[in-house]
């Protein structure tokens, strides 16, 4: 509602306000996936990770790559797995 | 090392995987083909009941090597015994007497898979039986035609691969073309482009390490 304001007028106004909810911009974690050994891309290992947004995962692709995205940030940890390789933790 | 991720990050971190050593692994199958005196001879389709041993050793063995290479290993047939099924009262629909018949079948505990071959054409024939280490496979001359030779059996081309799975605890898939989705008719496409034997990530993942744990029912 509009406030009128006369002449020489002191007037005194508070208000409260509601504070707006700004999500926090996601994060993303991308990477390779290879053998240790012979440097070839590992398809189908599946990251997964922790943390305040939950439980993350995604596999690897024909060429090794992985993608999490929508990540809310803060602190994860994880873990690594694919068929014929030994799990790695983070 | 837990990793940090801040906000609109775009955070990059490779991999480098140590490959596991594994054992190849040995699992035992005993074979029984299920023969019912009436139903042989049929149809074109089924007639295969002379030299039923000779049929039963070369079908599932030729699908449980293909299984065995995916996972590293072999699966040796210990022996084909054939039951004779008395014709009356017949009922395979019914699980429960499935059972009965298996648990007492001499040599049924001496290996690590049964596999029940029969001849009829039961369309509730194709299942798995967790517990007690069993498939049963209906029609395996149906798959006979799949392997380049004539008839329309293609569709259960994968019923092997399919219910040896189960046994090692993989559960239904909707990820086409997994050997583990269902229907199992989906795979004709696959199987016509010359294709056999695929799994899933997750499935592939974790069909071989319960094949490596031995982790199977």
């Amino acid at each position: 509602m509009p406030v009128t304001l006369s002449e020489g007028q002191t007037k005194k106004l508070d208000a409260n306000l509601i504070p707006v909810y700004v999500p926090p911009v996601p994060a993303t974690l991308w990477g390779y996936m290879t053998d240790a050994e012979t440097g070839v891309a590992i398809s189908g290992a599946i990251v997964s990770i922790t943390g305040p947004g939950g439980t993350y995962s995604d596999p690897s692709d024909y060429s090794g790559r992985y993608e999490i995205t929508g990540i809310v940030p803060g602190t994860y940890s994880g873990t690594v797995i694919a068929a014929g390789y030994e799990e790695k933790a983070f | 090392m837990p990793i940090v991720l801040k906000e609109a990050e775009k955070e990059r971190l490779d991999f480098s995987l140590l490959s596991e050593i594994i054992l190849p692994q040995t699992y035992t199958l005993g074979i029984y083909y299920f023969y019912l005196e009436g139903y042989e001879g049929s149809s074109d389709i089924y007639a295969w009941h002379d030299n039923w041993d000779e049929w039963c050793r070369w079908m599932v063995g030729y699908k449980a090597n293909l299984f065995a290479d995916y996972c590293g290993g072999e699966m040796p047939i210990e022996f084909v015994v054939k039951h004779e099924v008395p014709i009356e009262g017949y009922d395979f629909s019914s699980k429960s007497v499935m059972i009965g018949v298996l648990k007492n079948l001499e040599g049924y505990h001496d290996t690590d898979f049964s596999v029940i071959v029969t001849e009829d054409n039961l369309h509730s024939g194709l299942r798995a039986f967790p517990g007690i280490h069993s498939i049963i496979i209906r029609g395996l001359k149906e798959e006979l035609d799949v392997r380049g030779l004539e008839g329309e059996g293609y569709n259960i081309s994968f019923i092997f691969e399919h219910e040896i799975a189960h046994l090692f605890k993989l559960d239904h898939c909707s990820n086409l073309p997994c050997v583990m989705a269902q229907p199992v008719l989906s795979y004709a496409d696959w199987v016509n482009q010359g294709k056999e034997l695929y799994f899933c990530d997750r499935h592939k993942t974790q069909l071989l390490e319960n094949w490596a744990e031995r982790n199977y029912y």
